[in-house]
Order: C-alpha cells, then structure tokens, then sequence
C-alpha cells in the first residue's frame, strides 16, 4: 500500500506499524517525532500503530534555527 | 558594589534566568561553531526549528541536540509556519520530540519577503497553545495594541520585532518598543533585527528584559567573537537602564569647577 511519508509516496507492506517504518528508513526514535495524519504519535504508540494505506506520515526533527 | 544588577534575573513564566540574551541555532558554519558561540553568548534559552528529517541521510548523522551546552532551556519555534494551524502542529511535535517540554517560541509569519508577523492568525494559535498548556513566547510586530492582546490570551513574553528577521537594521522603532513596555505586564523581548552590539544595548536601555537573535551573531565575519560581544552589550544596556542615564541638554555642562581657575573669564558670546 501507498502512505505519503514527509510529503513524498512510499510503498510499504500492509500491518506495519510505525516502528516498522523507522526501522526500514533507518531513523532512531530518539532524536524524532511523529505526526499521522496531523495528529502527533507519542513514542510508546511506535510499536503498535500501524499504518493504513494513503496515511500521511511527518517525521520531524530539531535543525538549527533562530 | 551593589547587588542590585547580580539580583536581577530574567523570569520567563515559571523559570528564571540570568542571562538576557536568547540565541538561534541557524546559519552557522558547522554545529562546532553553533556550540563555541552559544557558549561564548552565555546564552541560557536557545532556539531551535523543526523540519522533516532528511530520510536519504546516512544512519547516525550528527544531532544538533547533541552539540548544544549542558543546562541550557531549549526554546523550539514555529519559524516557516505561515498558518495558525502549522504553528499549532509544530509545537505539538515539539513538546513530544523534547518529552513534555512545553516552552515554545510562536511566530506564524506572514510573507517571505518581510517576514513580518500574520498577526491574526498569531493571536489565534497563541490562544489555542495557552488552552494546551504550553508556556507562549510570542514573536511580533512593534504595535502595542496586539502586544498587549497576546499578553492577555496568556503568553508568558511577549518579542516584538526591532527590525526585520535577519535584517540587522537595528531597533527601527523604539518609540513603540518603549509604549510596549509600559503596558506590559510580561517580560519584552526584542526579537529579530539587531545587526551588532550596540543595538542589543539600545534595546536593553530602552527597557527590554532581553533580547532574542541569530543571523546577528551567526553572519558575523567571527560568530563567537560577536557573541561574546552581544553578551557584553546587553549587560551594558541593562546595567545602563537600570543605572537611569542622566538627562540630555541642548548647551554644554561643565565637568570642571568654574571658579578659580587663572584664565581669564569668558561670558557668552
């Protein structure tokens, strides 16, 4: 199934979760958060919230700012 | 000496703090040098944006959460968000990304070329975030009317601009950073605008509780010389406001006694 993960489509299998995701793309839950469908996740939901097909995902980040 | 100056602390809702100077994260060189200025500013609240993380980069690539001082109070904004609804997502995130912490910097801005405040859809966001609990620093035009409105929806500061984000033009109004003041019942905070260290101090002397930049400091031909700098020039406005400079007068006064002296006497022309 399609989810649209920070603003571009990714495929991903059906019954993943978040945790999943991070996993395939490589980023630790550390240093992120997570929106889903503009609602943020907190971190202990990674594991058991999955996706579902046309979900928009935002993995976010701190950067230098002012 | 007194003690009147070492006493005197910057109290920003529940927590207070020594310095005045609040610093951004943006447009160093490299986050060594984002580090060396912070520490050369003495900066105790830091800035910091929010963006997609960059899902092509390699596994473990550098945090600038990791290089940022021991201690200092982290200060995430909402720069880039140009809808009441952005701004509102972002702190959201923030306060997950930074487990619980719920001091925030708001600016829904309004245009990129002014990057001056949407300051309707600023008023907005600041009463759904003071209904969520965060804790409201709130970036805004110099107009005393809507300073006030957002201390009365609850905002913990209140920072209108000196000048344009990244402009370096200085404090451009200080007659209505000054009418701000007087009104207010929440610390003021310049933000955005100064370009070197006497503008920091101007403000301070205007009666700022603090002043908040970047671009100032990081396009600096030396950054953490001129943080070092802006450390110095906000003491020194703040030791001056509170000193209360002496009056101004047309004609001269003299320092010397005018009496006894062995020239001879010269009346006015």
């Amino acid at each position: 199934m399609e989810i649209m993960l920070n603003g571009v489509v990714k495929e991903v299998p059906i019954h993943f979760s978040i945790k999943d995701l991070l996993v395939e793309i490589g980023v630790s839950a550390e240093r992120i958060a997570i929106e889903l469908n503009k609602e943020v996740v907190p971190k202990s939901e990674y594991a058991c919230r999955q996706l579902h097909a046309a979900d928009q995902i935002e993995v976010i980040q701190a950067v230098g700012g002012g | 000496m007194s003690n009147v100056f070492e006493d005197d602390l910057l109290q920003i809702g529940q927590h207070s703090f020594q310095s005045r100077l609040l610093v951004g994260t943006g447009k160093y060189a490299d986050f060594e040098q984002t580090r060396a200025a912070i520490i050369a500013s003495e900066a105790e609240i830091v800035t910091v944006a929010l963006r997609r993380t960059n899902l092509g980069q390699e596994k473990n690539q550098a945090n600038l959460l990791d290089y940022l001082p021991e201690g200092i109070t982290l200060l995430p904004n909402t720069a880039g968000c140009y809808t009441c609804d952005d701004a509102v997502r972002v702190c959201r995130l923030a306060r997950d990304l930074l487990s619980g912490h719920n001091l925030v910097k708001l600016e829904v801005l309004g245009d990129p070329t002014t990057l001056y405040p949407d300051v309707v859809a600023t008023l907005k966001a600041a009463e759904i975030l003071v209904s969520e609990d965060f804790d409201v620093m709130v970036y805004t035009n110099d107009d005393p009317i809507v300073a006030k409105q957002l201390e009365q929806i609850g905002c913990v500061s209140v920072m209108p601009l000196a000048a344009p984000i990244g402009s370096g033009l200085g404090v451009c109004n200080p007659h209505n950073i000054v009418t701000i003041i007087e009104n207010a019942e929440v610390p003021i905070l310049v933000d955005a605008g100064v370009g070197t260290a006497s503008d920091a101090a101007i403000a301070m002397e205007l009666g700022c509780q603090g002043v908040l930049m970047n671009t100032a400091i990081a396009e600096a031909a030396d950054p953490v010389l001129m943080a070092s700098a802006m450390k110095h020039g906000i003491i020194a406005g703040r030791q001056a406001y509170l000193a209360g400079r002496m009056p101004k007068r047309r004609n001269a006064s003299a320092s010397s006694p005018i009496e006894n002296t062995i020239a001879a006497r010269r009346d006015r022309n």
